[in-house]
């Protein structure tokens, strides 16, 4: 924590808290995707796993729910 | 500024969008390959596990006849799929299963040599049936098979759709109405 907040002493801070808003928006958007397509899949399997990889869109929402919630605790 | 906080509608537009039209819209034929080794969404591995065994070669079949579960895309017309073996003994026969009582129907198309292995083909013009979890299953059948001697080095699955139409989103209403 001491590290990334060091870090981000030196960059500008509006910068970082845009960021870390974008960031929060997309890990949003990603777990609405996550939860519709999963609804779609359980309807019918397939329809979603022959064509988008249901795992990979979970690891990137949990991914930038981390990140965003690191970058608001580190400002 | 004023329009980020629309991206997080955005994302689920732009992707369950892309889900809808592959289901609904989408023409064109999917393809896809596999080893066998591992699931991937349109192939399971090769069942019963039992019956074939994961070497450097390929997946040995040790007894017969074994079973390749296709997962099928909304609005699937016609499969045909490509099976690449190395054989040594006695030849294969490809088979669809056509109904829950396990009747099968095999492929009459003869086998091709092709750079030191055997092409199986089968061409289902046709799907009338599907398993549940709308998967279609093939059968590899080796009647005087010599436990060993059949190395299935791979596979290749073309899916052609339907064209949607009134008639489509009429039989799936009442699928589910009736279900």
């Amino acid at each position: 924590m001491a590290v990334i907040t060091r870090f981000l002493s030196v960059i500008n801070i509006p910068l970082v808290l845009r960021a870390q808003f974008v960031l929060k928006e997309i890990a949003t958007g990603l777990t609405i995707s996550w939860l519709s397509l999963f609804a779609l899949e359980l309807m019918r399997p397939g329809i979603v796993s022959l064509h988008l990889d249901l795992n990979l869109i979970l690891v990137l929402a949990l991914s930038a729910w981390v990140i965003s919630i690191l970058g608001k605790k580190a400002t | 500024m004023k329009y980020l906080p629309h991206i997080k509608w955005v994302i689920p537009v732009l992707l369950v969008g892309y889900v809808l039209w592959q289901a609904i819209i989408a023409t064109n034929s999917l393809e896809a390959v596999t080893d066998f080794r591992e699931r991937t969404p349109y192939f399971d591995v090769l069942l019963p596990a039992g019956r074939v065994a994961r070497t450097d070669r390929g997946i040995v079949l040790k007894q017969e006849p074994v079973y390749i579960d296709v997962r099928l895309p909304v609005r699937a017309k016609s499969i045909a799929l490509e099976l690449k073996v190395t054989a040594i003994s006695a030849p294969i026969k490809l088979g669809w299963q056509t109904d829950d009582n396990f009747t099968l129907a095999f492929s009459q198309a003869e086998p091709i040599n092709y750079q030191g292995l055997v092409l199986y083909h089968y061409d289902l013009a046709d799907i009338n049936y599907v398993r549940p979890g709308y998967k279609g299953r093939f059968i590899i059948s080796s009647p005087g098979l010599v436990p060993g001697s059949v190395v299935v080095n791979g596979a290749t699955v073309s899916i052609k759709r339907k064209v949607v139409s009134l008639t489509w989103f009429k039989e799936q209403f009442n699928k589910i109405l009736w279900q």
